[in-house]
This record gives C-alpha cells, sequence and structure tokens, in this order.
C-alpha cells in the first residue's frame, strides 16, 4: 500500500501565498507539523513528569530548552507543539511515553487528543499583526499586554481559537489554532484581514 | 451669486471641483462639504421638510440637523454640511415631489390645520378597510427620506475592529485636547476622537478662541492618536465604546474617558425660523471661517448672549451689513461693546417676530422685529428689517447624549439657565463647556483637570481640583415667540410647531416621553437635538411647572445616524468543509449546509430526481459511498465512561463487548428524543461514539454539563474534526474494502453486522465499523482528517472496477426513508418520545437511571394522541406533497409529515408522519393536505419499507 499523503487543512489554496512582506502581516502554514495534546484526570502530574518545565498558570505556555512549548488550557488538558524552526521529537516523545506508561498498566495519566487532526495551526507574525486581529478577534492582543506565552482561548471571526504568542526573529508573533475543518474559510478571513497590510499567506 | 475666490480653514481654492446637485452642475473646491459648496455657489435650499415640503437649508453646519439630508448613489440620508465634495459626485435632494425647486406637495404647508398633533391616531383607522386600500400605500408613497434600491450592489467595504485605551477623550476642542494633553501624562494610550475634520472644536470657527497651542502639543504627543471625522456614536457598559471613522466600525474599550463634546447650538422660535437663509450663528461662523463662504450680505443676528456679538463681529470682517436682535435689556459683555465701537444697530429688548419669506419660501427676505413686555412676550411695537440672514445665537445645551448613556441625569436651573450633568458612571468625566465651563480659559483649565483625573483614575492616585463652573449662562431663557398664524418650529425634522406642543399638553400628556410619542417630536434623524429643549420649556409653561420638574427626554444611542452597512460590517459566515472537499468539487457536487457544514447533496448536472435515482440505485445494486465526515465524533475515556454512557443515553452499555457497536438514542430531562448515533466500545474504558452532524456540539456541552455534577471518572472529547469518515455501502462494498486492507477480516463472520474492527485501511489506520444506515452491507471508515482525502482517493479507486459512485445526501436521506430509520430534528420534534418512534426496544428499563427516564415513566402512563407512522401513495399527486404538509383528520389536524419521497427501490411515494394514534394501524387510511389545500389519501404500512428483514445490511 502507498504510504498515504496527510494535508494540511490548506493544502488547497497554497496557490494563493506570497512573498514574505518586511513587517505587516507574515502567515505561515504549520499544520503539517506535529502537534499533541492530552486531557484528563492526571494530566497534569503525568505530564510534569515529562518536561522541563510546565506552565505557571492556564491559558500561559512554557517553552522548553528546544523551543517546544506546552501550554496550559486549563483544568487538565494541555497543548503540546514542538518548534517549527527547529526538528523537535518533542510531541512524538511525550505520545510514546504516554502509550508506554499507559501499557504498564498506568492508570490516571490522561488521555491523548489528536491535535493534529482537529486543529490547524498558523503562525502569524510582523509588526501588524495585534492590529489585523483587532478586526477579527475581541481579545487585546497588543504587545505590551499579550506578552509573550500568553495564550488566549477566544473567538476569531466567529470560529473558535487558541492563540499563543511566540514572537519570530524578534517580531510579534501568534500561534493560531483553529478547527480544523473551517480552514478554507479561516483562509478567506485571514487574507482579507491582513491585505491592509500587504501581508499574508506566505 | 457664486463666491470665486474663498478662503477658509479647510478648503484649497486652488483646486477647484465640480459635482451636481439636482442635475445642475456646480463647482466647489478641495475640502468644501456639499452644503458649503452649494452656498457659496448661491444654492440655498438643500431639502424639503418632512410634512410640509417646506424649502429648507443649513442650519448648523454640523451634520446635527435633518435640513441637510440628501441622497448620493444608492445612500440615503447624507449629511450635506459634513459630506466632502469629490469630482463627479452626484447628488440628489430627498423627500421631494417633482423638484427641489418646484415642490408639487408644498400645497401642505397649507393644511397644516387638517393635521394637527396626534392627527394620525385618530385618521387612518376608520372606516375599517381603509388603512389597508388608502392610507398605507398613501403614506408609503409620501414617506421616506431618499430613495433605496434594494436590488443594488453593497456599496464599500465596511468592517469592524476593537481597541484597546487607558483613556479616550471624546472631543477634540479646547476642553478636549487638554485632557488628551493631561492625561497622555500618565505614559498610557489615549485616543483622541472628533467627529469633525480638524481639531480644535468651537475655537477652529468661533472668534477669540484659539487652540492652536494645543493642537501642535497634541499632535506631537506620541501616544495620543487622533482621530478625527470619527463620532463616538454610543456608550455602553464598562466604557464600550462605538466609534465610527468611515466605513469601520470600532468597538472601544477605554479604562477612562472623558468627555468633552461641548455644546449644541438652540434655535430661537419663531414664525418660519425654518426659511434657508436662518440659521445658528456657529453656521455662519463655520461658513466663513472654514470655507470662506459669505452667507449673506445683509444679515440680523438676533442675540440671547454674547456669543452673538463675536457672530456680528465676523459677519462684519466677511463683508456682511449688520444689524442686532438684543432679547436681552441689558446685555453686557465686552464683545457687544466692540460691536458699538464699528457702528452696528443694536435693538436691545427686541425679539424677531416673523420672517418674511422670498417667493416660494426660498430664502429669508427680511424679519420683523418685536419689543419685548417685561414678561418676555412680543408686544406690538414692530419694525421690518430686510434681510438675507438671520443669525440666531441665544443658547446652548450641552452635548449631554453620552454622557447621559453612561447614567448620567441632565437638570436644569430655571432661574440661572444653566444645565448640570450629574450621576453618571465614575469611570466617565465631563470636561469644559458641556460641563459648565464656557470661557476658554476656564475650559481648557477643566479639560486638564478631567485629564488629570483620568490619569489619577488609571493608578488610583488623588484626582486634582477642577474649576469651578461659570457664574454666567450663555442661554437666553425664553427665547420662544409663538405667533398666531404658527409655523413657529419646535422640531424642523417632524414640521411640529409651538402650537403642537401646546396642545399635545393640552390633551393631556404632560410628561415628556408622552409627549414625545404623541407628538413624534425628537423622533427624527436629528433626535431631538434641537428640539428636546424648547419642547420641555414648553411642557413646563402649558403645565405650569418648571423645565427643573419636566426635565428632558433620555437619549440612546446611536448619538447620530449611523448605515446599516456599518452595524452589519465584514460578514463573517464560517463554513466547515470535509477534507475531502476538493473531492467532491471534482465530482460535481451540487451543495447544501448540514449546520454550518457544506455536504454534496448529489453530483452531477441534470434532472435532480433522475441523479438521485441512479446513486440510489448503485448503491442499492452495486456499490456507493458518501462522506460522513461531518458526523459528531466523541472520545469517551475513562473507568466510567460505560456508566457514563448509560446515563447520559437510554439504551444499556455496561455489557456491550468490546469490538461491539450499540445504536444511541438520548432523550433529556423531559424524555424528548433529542439525538441518536452508535457507540463503538475500543476498550474497557474506551468509547467513540457518534451524534448527528448538527447536535455533536450541544450534545457534548450536554455531556460536560452532565459530568460537572456527576463527577465521574470520564473524559469526553470533541473529536468531529478530527476524523474523516466514508461509508461504504452495497452489495460490492466488501470486495472493495478487501482490497484496500490486509488488516482487517471483512467476511461476515469475523466482521459481522455491528461489530467494530481497527486496522490500516489503505495504509491509514482506521477505526471501521458495520453499520446499516442506508439498509445494504456496509462499513463506516473513519481515519484521521488529515488522511481523509487519501481514503477517499484510495476507495474510489479499489472501487472503480466495480462501478462505484459516490452518492449524496439527497439519496442517503432517501434510502434511510426506505429503511424508516429516523432523523432526529428532522423526523422528530420538542415533544417526541421513543414510544411514539416505536423505539422503545432502545430503552432500557431497568437501568436505574438516564436523563429523561423518570419524565418517560410519566408520559408513557399516559399516551398521547399520536404516532409516527410510516405511508405511502400509489403516485406523487400532480400539487405535490412534501414535508410540513398538515396530516387532517375530520376537521382536526392530526399531525404532519415529517419525510417523504419517491422511492426508486419500492416504486411508491413513500414517507413517515405524525398521525392519530388510532390511524396508526397498516391498512388505515389518513388524510394528507397538500400546500395547495387539496387532500390526498396515503395509506398507512409499516416504515420499514425496504428489506423489513434487514437481509440486506447484515449479510
Amino acid at each position: 500500500m502507498n504510504n498515504p499523503i496527510a494535508q494540511s487543512p490548506f493544502a488547497h489554496r497554497l496557490s494563493d501565498t506570497r512573498p514574505a512582506v518586511s513587517s505587516g502581516v507574515n502567515i505561515t502554514d504549520l499544520s503539517a507539523l506535529p502537534r499533541t495534546g492530552f486531557k484528563g484526570r492526571g494530566t497534569s502530574d503525568w505530564l510534569a513528569s515529562q518536561v522541563a518545565t510546565m506552565p505557571a498558570a492556564p491559558n500561559r505556555a512554557a517553552f522548553q530548552g528546544d523551543g517546544a512549548a506546552i501550554a496550559w488550557l486549563g483544568g487538565q488538558e494541555y497543548l503540546a507543539l514542538p518548534d517549527p524552526e527547529g526538528n523537535s521529537t518533542f510531541c512524538a516523545s511525550l505520545t510514546q511515553a504516554w502509550e508506554k506508561d499507559r501499557t504498564s498498566g498506568a492508570q490516571g495519566i490522561g488521555f491523548p487528543l489528536p491535535r493534529e487532526d482537529s486543529h490547524s495551526w498558523l503562525w502569524i507574525t510582523g509588526t501588524d499583526v495585534p492590529v489585523m486581529m483587532a478586526k477579527i478577534c475581541g481579545v487585546d492582543l497588543r504587545p505590551d499586554v499579550f506578552a509573550e506565552e500568553n495564550m488566549a482561548q477566544t473567538v476569531v471571526a466567529r470560529i473558535g481559537a487558541i492563540l499563543l504568542r511566540r514572537d519570530r526573529d524578534g517580531e510579534f508573533g501568534l500561534y493560531m489554532l483553529s478547527d480544523f475543518a473551517s480552514g478554507h474559510y479561516l483562509w478567506d478571513v485571514l487574507q482579507d484581514a491582513a491585505a491592509e497590510y500587504d501581508g499574508g499567506f506566505v | 451669486m457664486t463666491q470665486i475666490t474663498r478662503t477658509g480653514a479647510l478648503i484649497d481654492s486652488a483646486k477647484p471641483i465640480t459635482f451636481t446637485f439636482e442635475g445642475k452642475r456646480y463647482s466647489g473646491v478641495q475640502g468644501d462639504t456639499i452644503a458649503s459648496a452649494l452656498a457659496a455657489n448661491g444654492q440655498w435650499v438643500l431639502s424639503r421638510s418632512f410634512k410640509y415640503h417646506r424649502p429648507r437649508g443649513i442650519l448648523t453646519m454640523a451634520g446635527q440637523d435633518a435640513n441637510t439630508l440628501v441622497q448620493i448613489g444608492n445612500e440615503v440620508s447624507v449629511f450635506a454640511d459634513r459630506h466632502p465634495i469629490s469630482e463627479g459626485l452626484v447628488v440628489k435632494a430627498q423627500n421631494v415631489n417633482g423638484s427641489l425647486e418646484k415642490d408639487r406637495d408644498f400645497f401642505m404647508n397649507r393644511m397644516g390645520r387638517f393635521m394637527p398633533v396626534g392627527f394620525y391616531y385618530r385618521t387612518f383607522y376608520k372606516p375599517k378597510g381603509i388603512w389597508e386600500k388608502i392610507w398605507e400605500p398613501l403614506i408609503r408613497a409620501k414617506a421616506g427620506l431618499g430613495t433605496l434600491d434594494i436590488n443594488a450592489p453593497e456599496d464599500g467595504y465596511h468592517d469592524k475592529a476593537y481597541g484597546w485605551y487607558d483613556v479616550v477623550v471624546v472631543g477634540a476642542g479646547p476642553a478636549g485636547l487638554a485632557a488628551a494633553l493631561e492625561a497622555a501624562k500618565s505614559g498610557g494610550s489615549v485616543l483622541l476622537v472628533d467627529e469633525n475634520p480638524q481639531l480644535g472644536g468651537a475655537a477652529s470657527y468661533a472668534r477669540g478662541m484659539d487652540a492652536q497651542n494645543l493642537i501642535d502639543q497634541v499632535e506631537a504627543t506620541d501616544n495620543i492618536k487622533i482621530w478625527t471625522d470619527a463620532v463616538c456614536n454610543g456608550w455602553f457598559a464598562d466604557n464600550w465604546l462605538a466609534v465610527i471613522q468611515g466605513n469601520r466600525l470600532h468597538k472601544i474599550r477605554a479604562r477612562q474617558l472623558v468627555l468633552a463634546t461641548g455644546l449644541i447650538e438652540q434655535p430661537a422660535q419663531f414664525r418660519n425660523n425654518d426659511l434657508p437663509g436662518i440659521m445658528q450663528g456657529s453656521a455662519a461662523q463655520r461658513l466663513i471661517k472654514t470655507y470662506g463662504v459669505t452667507p449673506g450680505q445683509t444679515a440680523v443676528v438676533l442675540a440671547g448672549n454674547d456669543d452673538a456679538y463675536g457672530v456680528a463681529l465676523d459677519l462684519v470682517d466677511a463683508g456682511v451689513s449688520v444689524t442686532v436682535c438684543e432679547l436681552r435689556k441689558e446685555a453686557k459683555g465686552p464683545l457687544q461693546a466692540r460691536v458699538q465701537t464699528v457702528g452696528l444697530t443694536i435693538h436691545d429688548g427686541c425679539c424677531i417676530n416673523e420672517a418674511l419669506p422670498a417667493p416660494g419660501h426660498k430664502h429669508v427676505r427680511g424679519v420683523t422685529i418685536a419689543e419685548l413686555d417685561d414678561a418676555g412676550a412680543a408686544t406690538g411695537k414692530q419694525r421690518m428689517l430686510p434681510c438675507d440672514l438671520v443669525c440666531m445665537s441665544v443658547g446652548y445645551t450641552p452635548t449631554y447624549q453620552l454622557a447621559v448613556q453612561a447614567g448620567g441625569k441632565v437638570g436644569y436651573n430655571d432661574e440661572t439657565a444653566m444645565f448640570s450633568i450629574t450621576g453618571h458612571n465614575a469611570d466617565v468625566g465631563l470636561a469644559g463647556s458641556m460641563d459648565g465651563r464656557y470661557a476658554l480659559e476656564r475650559c481648557v483649565e477643566h479639560g486638564a483637570a478631567m485629564g488629570a483625573r483620568a490619569a489619577a483614575r488609571l493608578s488610583e492616585a488623588d484626582a486634582p481640583e477642577a474649576p469651578d463652573k461659570c457664574a454666567t449662562s450663555p442661554n437666553y431663557p425664553w427665547p420662544i415667540f409663538p405667533h398666531p398664524k404658527g409655523k413657529d418650529f419646535v422640531d424642523f425634522d417632524e414640521d411640529l410647531q409651538i402650537k403642537d406642543i401646546k396642545n399635545a399638553v393640552a390633551e393631556g400628556y404632560r410628561e415628556l416621553e408622552l409627549v414625545k410619542r404623541f407628538s413624534t417630536v425628537g423622533m427624527g434623524p436629528s433626535q431631538g437635538r434641537h428640539a428636546a429643549l424648547p419642547t420641555a420649556r414648553l411642557v413646563a409653561k402649558h403645565s405650569d411647572r418648571t423645565v427643573a420638574e419636566v426635565g428632558v427626554t433620555t437619549s440612546r444611542p446611536p448619538f447620530t445616524t449611523e448605515k446599516i452597512a456599518t452595524l452589519a460590517g465584514r460578514k463573517f459566515t464560517p463554513m466547515r468543509r470535509t477534507p475531502m472537499h476538493a473531492q467532491h468539487e471534482a465530482a460535481g457536487a451540487e451543495w447544501l449546509l448540514a449546520g454550518n457544514w457544506q455536504r454534496p447533496a448529489y453530483y452531477g448536472r441534470g434532472s435532480v430526481q433522475r441523479i438521485i435515482a441512479a446513486e440510489v440505485n448503485n448503491a442499492r445494486t452495486n456499490v456507493g459511498m458518501i462522506d460522513v465526515s461531518t458526523l459528531g465524533g466523541l472520545d469517551v475515556r475513562g473507568p466510567d465512561a460505560a456508566e457514563f454512557l448509560n446515563r447520559m443515553y437510554t439504551f444499556a452499555y455496561a455489557k456491550l463487548p468490546i469490538g461491539k457497536t450499540r445504536y444511541l438514542l438520548m432523550t433529556n430531562e423531559a424524555g424528548t428524543v433529542i439525538d441518536d448515533g452508535v457507540a463503538c466500545r475500543i476498550a474497557e474504558d474506551y468509547f467513540y461514539i457518534s451524534a448527528t452532524t448538527t447536535g455533536v456540539d450541544n450534545i457534548y456541552r450536554n455531556m460536560l454539563w452532565w459530568n460537572t455534577q456527576w463527577q465521574l471518572d470520564v473524559d469526553i472529547a470533541n473529536v468531529t474534526a478530527a476524523f474523516a469518515g466514508v461509508n461504504l455501502a452495497g452489495p460490492n462494498a466488501r470486495k472493495v474494502l478487501d482490497k484496500l486492507t490486509d488488516d482487517i477480516a471483512t467476511d461476515a463472520e469475523d466482521f459481522p453486522y455491528l461489530a467494530y474492527r481497527e486496522g490500516d485501511v489503505a495504509g491509514i489506520p482506521a477505526r471501521a465499523f458495520r453499520v446499516g444506515f442506508i439498509g445494504e452491507l456496509g462499513y463506516e471508515i473513519h481515519v484521521p482528517a488529515r488522511n481523509g482525502a487519501a481514503l477517499w482517493d484510495a476507495i474510489a479507486e479499489a472501487g472503480a472496477e466495480f462501478g462505484i459512485r459516490p452518492f449524496g445526501l439527497e439519496a442517503q436521506r432517501v434510502m434511510r426513508l426506505e429503511k424508516g430509520h429516523v432523523i432526529v430534528g428532522q423526523d422528530t420534534d420538542g415533544m417526541t418520545t421513543p414510544e411514539e418512534l416505536d423505539m422503545t426496544w432502545a430503552v432500557a428499563k431497568k437501568k436505574p437511571f438516564f436523563v429523561g427516564k423518570r419524565s418517560l415513566e410519566l408520559r408513557n402512563k399516559t399516551l398521547g394522541d399520536r404516532k409516527l407512522v410510516g405511508f405511502a401513495l400509489d403516485v406523487m399527486p400532480k400539487a405535490g406533497l412534501e414535508e410540513g404538509n398538515l396530516v387532517i383528520k375530520g376537521n382536526e389536524i392530526a399531525g404532519f409529515v415529517t419525510s417523504i419521497c419517491q422511492s426508486p427501490s419500492v416504486g411508491k411515494v413513500i414517507g413517515l408522519a405524525y398521525a392519530a394514534r388510532s390511524d396508526s394501524g397498516t391498512g388505515a387510511k389518513i388524510t394528507l393536505r397538500a400546500s395547495d389545500g387539496s387532500l390526498h389519501q396515503a395509506t398507512i404500512c409499516s416504515p420499514h419499507f425496504y428489506d423489513p428483514d434487514n437481509k440486506r445490511q447484515e449479510m
């Protein structure tokens, strides 16, 4: 059997991309990268035993030494993201560790979540990102308010989204994770919002 | 008279612009508004009044009144005194019958006595039927401001944006500028909003005021953002401000708000006070200073305060011959002394008794002034003064609208004619003239104090002292001079005269809000900006109370007109697509919406009925495939997973073996069916369950809500979007699947009906289960969403040799109906019980609890009158039958059709309907009423129209 192709929800729109602009708004599709999540009773303790740094509070992320992130969504629910510019095995290692512990009979270690398939992943970077996002999201994302590692679980253009501040090369940046099935819609929304700043998908 | 060379703060005379108004070409210059350019060309009539079709012109030059509303393209009610001209702009007058110059409805001006206040309450309703036949068509034809083409495409791009500031200052006059500067010293973010194109407020046109130094400082301050041409149109809780700038609605959160919105100059009431050429003193100053337009040649200034003399001097400087009609007998002030030095005539203690119209009421040609008696009323000592301009400077109201929206109450002192605003939100400060600081220096000082107060409140520091209010009011207490012949307008928008308000009170409407509703005063586009005060004064007088006792009407958002397009903004219509969307598109799918999912209805073009029948036949006789990715998917995991399902659903799951599936039926607390699906047991503590496409989000929330109370050790995850699904169905389905998997044994023994299996399908890790929604051998295959397209392609390729074809939702609906499977939401309503559906087999009665159990037990004791039944007709009646058509029993409605189709497999018209329980036996007849009212007999039969023994799906 051939190895099946895994598609980003934005796969059919890639011809609409443009070169990166010097500042403005650049949107990069990271959906092809690994990501996972864990949820359920005991997740916090189990995850703390697996990673170097845990987030200090809900709606915060902790970036690990290799740039990977553990984001605390609330209660016993976490999101795990690798460094997009690295070659991280962060998520795979966590998944393997969970399966190993589970196989060995461990209970109360939470459950993995299929974040690669439930959520698209974008990196929206550039100096105009906060003002661009203000057109489609009601959360104050100004750099001095929404600091690095801050996270918001909110609504963007009427669909649910997770926003995590992650700068890129010294420029303001946001990870945005949103409904996998709404990728086509989200693409249009973001292209439209970014056009005012000569930005868009790159 | 055309004024060729003009000098004004906002215009550039070197840049001419040509535009048309009422089909005639006019020249203006860059920076002109429509009204200023027309005035410069001697065109003073801009509109016709609402009721009497009287000519109307510039009143405020501030976008505050309905006189200047015009139509541009398909945009109605544009303020001509705000909207800039542009090359080729086409402007039309509104509410005109014929032409603006010769309006056929001007005869209404003489019909006033037939239209007393509130006449419409007594007139249009009798005799019976006259409203629909006569009055409504007539009024609809006559009414309205402008003509809207509702089929025209949307004009322009409108959107919205959020914004957050530490301090927002509304109004960039001297007080607002000072407030912004002082607030900015805190280091916080400051937004300064002004509806005018330039900063400075009254200082940009009023005599003797200069705010340039403040403007320079504000513009040089980095943390002050300046928005001109931006109107704050509403205050809402927690300092949520609606600010409109251009085509964008900004939704602003301000930690502190300073309102420095200034004053609204008020007109005086005298006969014909609405003639073109009669305007506020400030309007004349705006024309002169801002647009370089000389508003007349011979002016009478009606003075009720010292500002009138600034107007008079500005007019003199512009070359206008001026006479002052001074209401006060002992007027004082430095500017009056200046006026006397330039030799102007001042008639002390006089009012304007009547303005005299030029032919056709196109302009004012003179006024009759009258000496006032000691009570402030006009006497018979009168004289006529020829003029082509009347400027009214008799007083102001504070621009209190936003402050009132913020909880403030407007007070009025009848003795001093001073306003006050109190009780507004503590995070809102009032600055400058709107809070009684009229003199420039006091106004600036107060603005600074309020800016400092806002800054102090950000850090919870002590606020500085604010300067006292001015002792002298600029408001003449009674600038109202009724005339026996009327046309002394209180409300220009609604053509309401002094006698109308008086008569409303005489009718018994003593309270201002009632007067407003009875007379419609303040209900026009101006929203009472000029009518509220004289109305309050008149109601006070005629009900023997003070203005303070009468009060003013409530002010609600919006402050000024706003377009529906602005409120709508950019449309956000979320739409979900399955991972196989491109494949469907390539196969020629016609789309329909299921919730917010786009799903293929059917594939191809041509006769829809034939396409659907072909899709059905191929699935029934060969093999078909349908994208079921939109089905809700939930992972339920944990030691209490089975117990959780036992409580949430009616069936029993504790003993469901691993690798098996079982039907799910959910009722709410009232025992009403609200969802269904399939539970797959993956492990002892792991169920993968499906829910309806449109119901899953609610079901998920419902589950979280219940388990918050139950605290079972279970985790629920909504994985709907994470899985793509394909239902492979038909007699050849097994052969297709065989080609795609080595992991899963597909024969009936190893993978029987209702079994669940896992393994690679087309190299993709898959969850597969045998289901029979359409009644054929079928496999539902779920894979990670990223691999959905690959799975679809692989199945299509493997099935090609068998003639596999995709089928859409319509064919699926037909096939499930042939099997008699209900769709929750379509075949159920807000009352449906499992018993009505004949689905008590899905209710485990021995369970101690499930949501809705107790209600069902009660409801089952007394069964309802209706039952969901299958029915059939040999042929579809010509009138057609459709879902929603009624089931009639005698003269009563017994139920309705929930599903109906022409069945390709059965060869009949089949359907499901709620019918009387007494008619639910096989062979009974029910009567269906088609949409055209015709009645048709149908025969009750088993709803399992196709393969009632289920042999095909279990093979």
